[in-house]
């Protein structure tokens, strides 16, 4: 349940900063009426959840898309997530990154937003994806003569960037959009009083988009590749460690693609994954904040009921990873100070170990005298930085992972081992009470403060409902969480983190001599 | 639920001039959009939000309190003036080392250690920094934890242990970073645009190296924090679910004693600068596919006359992401960027105008020729009075947003007072800004935004000679290992 932003588990369509705060919720959930102070404590703190609980709505449109209403009327402003069960794990070789990339079209407008006539255009984009199609091999589109000419026509007709203007005239803030292996996500904040054009807005680009400006954007993407992954240790060893650590499952494709993929997609590609994915029974839209507006839910209704209900089943991810017999490593070789990942196959939701996760990450790393602080940072001295997380998703099994950084003159394998040394000395000696107690009580109240921010709460909602079924599976595991035991913590150190079922990613600068320090001579 | 007593709601109405008709560009918008936007436009902008309490103890402390009882929470900062732009030569790093260290080295009378605990079990948090302009030390806890959460957040700001031992972790933590800054292609060109504007060896461009961390012992961190923290001048800023009547006498149990000589740091005490004068083009060669550019020169400081018009210009040109036409020309019509920004930056005494981007290395001389181009047409032609309009209502409607949060409202309230804004500086913005017209943005374009005198920075696989070639500029070259360092100059060669 807790991810570290510093893996590009997620990529985004501006900038990523909103991909901590769809996280942010989750990065902690337990309770700890553990003993009699404490659970005279829990009354007070549990009483925000129960406010939740009571005040969350769920409207069920007459299409079957859902949306979760919570209504905080102080500041008349409100954000509103459009979340779609489609993300690098539906994805196959040849066409990765296509979710990604999808992502970015819907910001390119409709058939009413982001053009002069849409009657003129259609005919040429068409003629542009026959185009496509037809280059040989070798042929580069953007300097064809013919993609010249249909791009010179097509800028005269074009409102560029038409739909996010028109969202930021209405005084939106955090207009973005994510996308993960599990889900894609569009995000906005707005003044109440734009309720209806944000309704409008929405519905007409779930249900009448145009993926104009495609092979433009596709550059945009490949930039955002270069920036984010290849020129980026840690994008390069989060790259390196999903390929590692799953042979079979998608999971081990990147979600931003591969580039080789990118640069072949096309614009039909992309409008048939949204025919595919993006229907009624796959999308949860939630809304927090002042809510208070006339005929909201009709207005609902006729925005987003006009997405027609699909009548094939959804495709299904069937392919499920084997057991992992034995220890994986790989190198990164990168001009850089050393450092690496370790991580281990775990069980997600509703395995109940998922959740005694949770509290492992809080002891490991949750507050400054926690154990990666206090023994390798503070104590022994042998790291810049440790810390643990969670990638790469939450729809399928997934790892558990500690990230580090040696301090000079370390080397990885030696912080390797200490950090190894620690999950082993949980498997052998018991937390101490009064550190789990307080483990999961720092972890509440980073909960509960949480809760205070509309676009936080909003991810937490249709996260929850989208991913798991309904929103109310997070209460039920914050309850799993007030019984996680020392025991638990000591169970799920014996049977996942061994070095049979362990991944070892280490980036480490080339073994050439190189030429001058200024220089890279290869990377991995 | 809420106790409305300390929430006045102030209420602007605004009249929108001029939004209902004449929508020039974007027919086929209007069909979908513009008529219920027109209908937003026509009502009467109201800011209504919850406005918080203020007190002044005798020794000066200024005291900002909203009370919000929807979470059990209490959470503050205290704020004072001072930082970066402070540190004494050959010192560079003593802000961000006083900053961590005022809470990391735990309060006299603690063991760093202990102290940590002792938070960890609460569930609470207390953080420290200092930035260029400001420093802070803040806390959330638990109401029920409150006055005991309270004195510790106290001790930290007012009387720190600066414990050796955690402040040579930290040191050696610093000169470990520094090793790492090479891998960081965006903080190459921040650093070495910083040092072709401002020139080296000074407040304004100066980073961190390992001779001056070194340097750094205890002594300096309690120099340095002790010209700050000082109570005139400095801003407690408060929220949460406790009402004010059992707030105010804690604060005066642990702040009300805090004394200080007078004579801290004002916005008149802060250091000025001079726009260096040098080579027009930098380049760092470094073997990074995707180039990093930054480009800059000096522009007004914070409360300048034009600071309404500069708003504008920023969201208008390149600082709102999609609307902005940087972005729309540079990433949505070109394909060159993924990140592409440029506006106006201000401190409290001086300026920059700044434009950053990232590109594929092949690319770099011709993204920059496009950005040039680009400035160049927008100081040229008149800016386009729909998108001006849209940059005003966008601004205007999106200023309730400051106030979000009521930690939001109390920390703005902070820093508008600390950084001298006017009092009624709020309750006009959506007047000023709606007042900002279309030649207010053709004249600041034209007269605070010099293309001649911008400074290029390229970072990436591209060749110093080349870069000079292609824009018939001289290059100077710049190596960089823990901070910039200027080597050859390359003159262009002629065009064949």
């Amino acid at each position: 349940m807790k991810r570290l932003n510093q893996f590009c588990a997620v990529v985004c369509y501006a900038f990523c900063v909103t991909f901590c705060f769809a996280l942010l919720p989750l990065v902690g959930f337990v309770n700890g009426p553990a003993s009699s102070a404490q659970a005279e404590q829990g009354d007070s703190l549990t009483a925000p959840l129960r406010r939740l609980e009571q005040g969350v709505k769920r409207i069920t449109l007459s299409n079957g898309l859902r949306v979760l209403l919570y209504n905080r009327p102080q500041v008349p402003i409100f954000s509103a997530q459009v979340w779609v069960k489609v993300g690098g794990v539906d994805e196959q070789v040849g066409a990765t990154g296509i979710s990604h990339l999808l992502e970015h079209m819907a910001f390119k407008g409709t058939t009413s937003i982001g053009t002069k006539d849409y009657s003129r255009e259609k005919p040429l984009l068409e003629e542009l994806e026959q185009l496509v199609v037809s280059l040989k091999p070798g042929e580069n589109l953007l300097t064809h003569p013919e993609y010249l000419r249909i791009n010179t026509e097509l800028s005269k007709i074009v409102d560029d960037n038409a739909f996010s203007r028109t969202y930021q005239q209405l005084g939106a803030v955090g207009l973005n959009a994510a996308t993960s292996k599990d889900y894609t996500m569009y995000d906005v904040s707005l003044p109440t009083e734009a309720f209806p054009v944000w309704c409008r807005m929405e519905g007409d680009r779930l249900v009448n988009p145009v993926f104009r400006q495609f092979y433009k954007e596709r550059e945009v993407v490949q930039e955002e590749r270069r920036s984010r992954t290849d020129d980026n240790p840690s994008g390069l060893s989060y790259e390196a460690l999903l390929s590692t650590a799953y042979w079979v499952h998608p999971n081990r494709l990147p979600v931003i693609g591969w580039s080789t993929d990118l640069k072949r997609m096309t614009a039909t590609q992309v409008a048939e994954l949204h025919r595919t994915y993006y229907r009624p029974d796959n999308i949860v839209v939630s809304l927090v904040g002042d809510l208070e507006v006339e005929g909201l839910e009709e207005k609902l209704e006729e925005c987003f009921g006009q997405l027609p209900r699909a009548t094939t089943p959804l495709p299904e991810v069937r392919v499920e990873e084997p057991k992992q017999n034995g220890e994986r490593s790989v190198v990164v070789e990168f001009d850089a100070e050393p450092s690496f990942i370790i991580a281990y196959h775990k069980p997600v939701y509703p395995d109940p170990t998922d959740v005694h996760f949770s509290v492992l990450h809080e002891v490991l790393g949750g507050g400054r005298s926690s154990l990666f602080n206090k023994e390798l940072v503070l104590g022994k001295q042998l790291a810049t930085s440790v810390s643990s997380t969670e990638a790469p998703g939450e729809r399928f099994p997934s790892l558990f992972a500690a990230v580090a950084s040696p301090r000079k003159g370390v080397s990885n394998e030696r912080l390797r081992d200490e950090v190894q040394a620690l999950f082993d000395r949980l498997k052998r000696e018991a937390v101490p009470a009064s550190e789990l107690v307080a483990a999961k009580r720092r972890v509440q109240v980073s909960l509960i403060a949480g809760l205070a921010d509309n676009d936080g709460l909003a991810s937490m909602l249709a996260r929850f409902e989208l991913l798991q079924g309904d929103w109310r599976v997070f209460l039920r595991m914050y309850e799993t969480l007030l019984q996680t035991t020392a025991e638990d913590l000591m169970q799920l150190s014996q049977k996942y983190l061994t070095i049979n079922n362990r991944t070892y990613v280490r980036v480490e600068r080339p073994k050439v001599p190189q030429k001058s320090s200024d220089s890279r001579e290869g990377k991995s | 639920m809420r106790i409305r007593a300390y929430q006045v709601a102030i209420t602007l109405a605004l009249v929108v001039v001029g939004c209902a008709g004449n929508h020039s560009s974007s027919k086929t918008l209007q069909l979908k959009t513009e008529p219920l936007n027109a209908e937003l436009a026509q009502e009467s902008m109201k800011l209504d939000v919850p406005q918080p309490t203020t007190w002044e103890l005798k020794n000066g402390l200024r005291v900002i309190y909203l009370y919000d009882d929807e979470l059990p929470l209490m959470k503050g900062s205290l704020n004072v003036l001072g930082g970066g732009l402070f540190e004494p030569k050959g010192f560079y790093g003593v802000a961000s080392l006083t900053g961590s260290q005022l809470r990391e080295g735990a309060p006299q009378g603690f063991q760093p250690q202990q102290f940590d605990a002792l938070l960890d079990k609460l569930g609470a948090a207390i953080e420290s920094q200092y930035g260029e302009e400001m420093g802070s030390v803040s806390f959330t806890s638990l109401s029920d934890d409150f006055s005991e959460v309270f004195e510790l957040f106290a001790k930290v700001a007012l009387k720190p242990g600066f414990n050796p031992e955690r402040l040579k972790i930290a040191k050696k933590l610093a000169l470990d970073g520094i090793l790492r800054r090479r891998e960081d292609p965006e903080l190459i060109a921040g650093a070495t645009l910083k040092v072709a504007l401002y020139g080296e060896n000074n407040p304004y461009s100066s980073i961190p190296t390992a001779e001056s961390i070194k340097r750094i012992e205890q002594q300096q961190l309690r120099e340095f924090h002790a010209r700050f923290m000082r109570p005139q001048g400095a801003r407690l800023a408060l929220t949460g679910s406790l009402p004010l009547a059992v707030v105010k006498p804690i604060v005066e149990r642990y702040f009300g004693g805090w004394s200080a000589p007078e004579g801290g740091v004002t916005i008149a005490s802060f250091p000025e600068a001079k726009e260096a004068i040098g080579p027009r083009v930098y380049v760092v060669e470094r073997d990074f596919e995707q180039a990093t550019i930054a480009m800059g020169h000096f522009g007004p400081a914070r409360l300048s006359p034009d600071q309404f018009a500069l708003s504008i210009f920023n969201r208008w040109f390149g600082m709102s992401g999609f609307e902005s036409i940087i972005f729309s020309e540079i990433r949505s019509k070109l394909g060159l960027a993924y990140s592409v920004y440029g506006g106006f930056f201000s401190g409290a005494r001086t300026g920059t105008f700044e434009i950053g981007l990232g590109t594929r290395a092949s690319e770099a001389v011709n993204a920059t020729q496009q950005v040039l181009r680009l400035i160049g047409e927008t100081q040229s032609g008149a800016p386009d009075g729909a998108a001006i309009r849209n940059a005003k209502q966008g601004v205007n409607r999106s200023f309730v947003f400051r106030f979000s949060k009521p930690e939001s409202i109390v920390q703005r309230r902070a820093y508008l007072e600390m950084l001298g804004f006017p009092l009624d500086f709020d309750s006009k913005y959506m007047g000023n800004i709606q007042s900002v017209s279309v030649e207010d943005i053709a004249r600041v374009s034209r007269e605070r935004v010099d293309l001649k005198r911008l400074k290029i920075v390229i970072v990436g696989k591209i060749s110093s000679q080349e870069v000079a070639d292609a824009l018939q500029q001289e290059v100077q070259q710049v190596k960089f290992t823990e901070a910039p360092v200027f080597g050859a100059l390359y003159q262009p060669r002629p065009k064949s």
